[in-house]
């Protein structure tokens, strides 16, 4: 077994597109559940918004800029309309809203009455060239940016600066928001909406700010995935959302860095664990009783080990502080 | 002891109530609230239906009752935290009952909990600074920027005075969940200062406080009154009551059976009817003199009999 080549893979992945969406994504969802505390199981409504939203208008020929304001438009609008509605439900619900929210949303892209403008189930495809028009990078079938293994192509590269930019200056947008009145008010109203109402904080109208600033970095997420492959409605599935919950919680909901640090970590054990596992049962470990194929499955067995002992050992994640987790609430 | 830095609309006359008729629904020389015909129905039960009832300004009023008696559903009405049926709630003379709670909140009436809401994962001064009034960075456009730096370290510093007032400026940057029940109590009334209310409403302010506090508390009660802020409180605490308030409201059973001094309210023989009759042991209300509480009770042996009795007193007067 290589152990070097293992790590090294692993490292690449998780400083890769992938994870850089994750990361974008996991800002939005941070700024939601983190500090608001709206659980949003719909999360992925706000990427296949922003990712549809910028594959149509491209499809159909208008410029990259247009294309990318649409994409932030369409978030804004199912933002509002799941919002709306199921932000003056009690929490609880929100999270059931949200969930049929974003599988109605998937089921409408998909569905054949919208082929011609979703494309159904085949998906768009082949719409991004505007975006890699701008690349800076070289593009040749040989070329390779990086140190030895740990490096990436020109055309995943460009994408990965696009995203990890996007990544810092939310970062910073989210952290200079926390720090303001405004984030003292949404942590308010995480803790308690009640106390916050007879402070004269208008909730709802807090809750529907941080539900759309959330769902506009879902949107940004979605695009980068949609430029880095393409666009099909089955990538939408509510699991995702799940997914960017994992990333969240193992970096530390709440916290600024969590989103970032989560998913970095999120990819490299993920990867790590992939490589692990296939070159062991490549090298005969556990004799007949697992083959190749075995190895996509048990990955994600050990993976949810690894949250589970994380939820376990430390409920706070990597960042949060462990006396927030053990105050009471009475 | 400083009052400077909790803002004064102007120094108080100590009220006189001297010249107000002691009977439910009875008009003040200044009222600052004034309750119509509200009321609040869940189901076939009326939580309150309180005709009219009047909130002098610069006074301290209690409002006290037994348990259902409907204290906290008025509270909730009169800030919005529910909707009654019907009524109207005028707060210096503009109508409130159609507005919600959080704007009510601007409008100057502050309330606390009967269960404390503190907001434990924040910080003690981070509670207090969300209460400060009209901030600037409170605005999502406004908050990203440092235009809203000043206004925070002004509130900072008034929210350490009145921290400081409340014996609790040594907790100011720990978080809210480590404070005690009795320091969450004080917490949530400076917190309410900071909003700078006109009108205060405390819910059961002494539950679960040990008297050591309690007396502390009685005194800032005073103190926030001689500041300007007209208190409103639910307590079950008598003595406390005869001790500050100026003016008593007894409620039973959703509506006001008797409002006068705490002398007056004290002989009332509805009132100690509401008390003994309820499921309140006797021993826990001290009325004002003792022997008006042995002549109810000489009046009253069989407290099923006057729950009954009270039953029909509500059915008279509404």
């Amino acid at each position: 077994m290589n152990w070097g080549e293992i790590t090294v893979d692993a490292l690449r992945t998780s400083f890769g597109v992938t994870a850089a969406a994750y990361a974008l994504a996991a800002i939005g969802l941070n700024l939601q559940f983190g500090f608001t505390g709206l659980m949003n199981f719909g999360h992925i409504a706000s990427l296949a918004a922003g990712a549809y939203g910028v594959a149509i208008p491209l499809e159909e020929g208008a410029p990259l800029w247009l294309a990318l304001l649409c994409g932030l438009a369409a978030s804004i609008v199912v933002s509002l309309f799941l919002g709306l509605p199921a932000l003056r439900l009690r929490l609880d619900y929100l999270a059931i809203a949200t969930i049929a929210g974003g599988e109605i949303l998937r089921l409408i892209l998909r569905s054949r009455w919208a082929e011609p403008v979703t494309q159904g189930v085949y998906g768009i495809q082949q719409f991004s060239d505007s975006f890699f028009d701008l690349n800076p990078y070289p593009t040749g079938p040989t070329d390779r940016i990086g140190i030895g293994d740990f490096s990436y192509d020109g055309r995943s590269l460009w994408v990965m600066t696009v995203c990890w930019s996007l990544v810092i200056i939310g970062t910073l947008v989210v952290w200079m928001l926390i720090k303001s009145p405004w984030g003292r008010a949404i942590k308010a109203v995480r803790e308690d909406e009640y106390a916050a109402r007879s402070l004269g904080k208008n909730v709802f109208f807090l809750r529907m700010q941080s539900f759309t600033i959330g769902g506009v970095f879902g949107a940004l997420a979605g695009m980068l995935l949609a430029f880095d492959r393409n666009v099909n409605p089955d990538f939408y599935l509510v699991v995702f959302t799940f997914l960017i919950y994992a990333v969240m919680l193992l970096g530390g909901a709440g916290t600024i860095l969590g989103p970032i640090v989560g998913a970095i970590l999120y990819w490299f054990m993920f990867e790590w664990l992939d490589g692990f596992v296939l070159s062991s049962i490549q090298d005969g470990w556990y004799g007949e009783a697992l083959e190749e194929s075995d190895a996509g499955p048990i990955r994600f067995v050990l993976l949810g080990l690894g949250l589970v002992l994380l939820i376990v050992f430390r409920p706070q994640g990597i960042f949060g502080k462990k006396e927030e987790v053990l105050l009471s609430d009475s | 002891m400083t009052r400077s830095s909790v803002a004064v609309p102007d120094s108080s006359p100590a009220p006189d109530l001297s010249s107000v008729a002691s009977a439910p629904g009875a008009s003040k020389p200044d009222p600052i609230l004034c309750v119509k015909q509200f009321r609040k129905s869940f189901g076939a039960f009326t939580a309150a239906d309180v005709d009219y009832l009047e909130i002098q300004r610069h006074a301290i009023t209690a409002l006290i009752g037994p348990n259902g008696a409907g204290k906290t559903t008025l509270f909730n009405l009169i800030t919005g935290f529910e909707t009654a049926d019907q009524g109207s709630c005028l707060f210096n003379e503009h109508e409130i009952s159609n507005l919600r709670n959080w704007q009510i909140a601007r409008k100057g009436i502050v309330r606390t909990f009967q269960h404390t809401r503190a907001l434990t994962k924040l910080t003690v001064l981070e509670n207090m600074l969300l209460a400060a009034p009209r901030q600037y960075g409170e605005k999502l456009l406004r908050s990203c920027g440092w235009k809203w730096r000043g206004q925070d370290a002004s509130n900072t510093g008034k929210a350490m005075d009145l921290l400081d007032r409340f014996s609790l400026a040594h907790m100011a940057d720990e978080y809210a969940g480590t404070l005690s029940g009795g320091q969450r109590k004080l917490l949530e009334m400076a917190r309410a200062l900071m909003a700078e209310p006109e009108l205060i409403m405390l819910d059961e302010p002494l539950a679960g406080v040990n008297p050591v506090l309690g007396e502390a508390i009685l005194e800032h009660i005073k103190d926030v009154c001689a500041g300007g802020t007209t208190v409103l409180f639910v307590e079950h605490d008598m003595p406390a009551v005869q001790a500050i308030s100026d003016w008593v409201v007894c409620m039973a059973e959703g509506i006001v059976i008797a409002e006068g001094t705490h002398a007056e309210v004290g002989q009332n023989p509805l009132v100690l009817e509401a008390y003994l009759g309820g499921s309140v042991p006797r021993g826990t209300v001290s009325v004002s003199d003792s022997e008006s509480e042995s002549q109810t009770s000489a009046e009253e042996p069989e407290p099923a009999a006057s729950q009954a009795t009270s039953g029909n007193q509500k059915q008279q007067e509404s």
